[in-house]
């Protein structure tokens, strides 16, 4: 079937309608920033309502300056939501709760393989070393 | 032929989608979009049996189009609705 491209404002608007339905959407997500955990160009993810408590680690699709990102939490506080891209160096996001539309609970590869996505521990842990890290994922 | 239950026409910007509502899993990358046109005729057939000369009534009833345009139209979207799977032969 014709791939048809949406604008992002009218395919989250419908994205975020869906998921507070409490159904599951699959979308195809765009760009480089959470390598090498999602290819944009051959990965989909499946996004759902947030069921509980959100935790650090989790990747979740929220709203920002008016923009639509997904990425991962790095840290929960009074203050609201912190996030950062896997596939970015040193860039954090900043939102609310409210924010949030819906938190990614399935990947499915290119080759069709379905993944549960983790918490991304060492990948956090490896932060300082990011840089080399994607550097060297990106050659191979 | 006639539309397969459970689809629903949702608008999407200046567009339109048809989503499986018994289904739970909503997949972007396998969605069926329609035109405005395409739309109109899927409100005027949702539920119903109809033919393609059916669906190129309504064009030519809404549509300033020749009739061989209209039914030449009206077969292609008949054909595509069918391999979509949300209209049954």
């Amino acid at each position: 079937m014709d791939k048809k491209v949406i604008s992002n404002d009218i395919l989250f608007a419908a994205v975020k309608d869906l998921v507070d339905e409490g159904r599951p959407v699959t979308i195809r997500p765009k760009g480089d920033s959470m390598l090498p955990f999602i290819h944009s160009d051959r990965d989909s993810v499946t996004l759902e309502r947030v069921g509980g408590p959100l935790s650090v680690g989790d990747i979740v699709l929220f709203r920002y300056k008016g923009k639509y990102i997904m990425h991962r939490i790095y840290a929960i506080g009074k203050d609201g939501i912190t996030l950062m891209g896997d596939g970015n160096l040193n860039v954090m996001e900043h939102c609310t709760a409210s924010d949030v539309i819906g938190i990614v609970t399935g990947l499915t590869k290119g080759n069709g393989r379905w993944i549960k996505p983790g918490k991304a521990r060492v990948w956090r842990t490896l932060k300082p070393l990011r840089r080399w890290l994607l550097a060297i994922y990106r050659r191979i | 032929m006639k539309t397969i239950e459970g689809f629903v026409l949702r608008p999407l910007g200046e567009e339109y989608i048809v989503i499986g509502e018994g289904i739970a899993q909503v997949d972007f990358n396998r969605m069926i979009s329609m035109n405005s046109t395409a739309a109109y005729l899927w409100r005027n057939v949702e539920g119903k049996e109809f033919t393609v000369e059916d669906l190129r009534d309504l064009l030519l009833e809404e549509y300033e189009v020749d009739p061989e345009t209209a039914a030449a139209d009206a077969a292609a979207l008949a054909r595509k609705w069918v391999e979509a799977g949300i209209v049954a032969e």
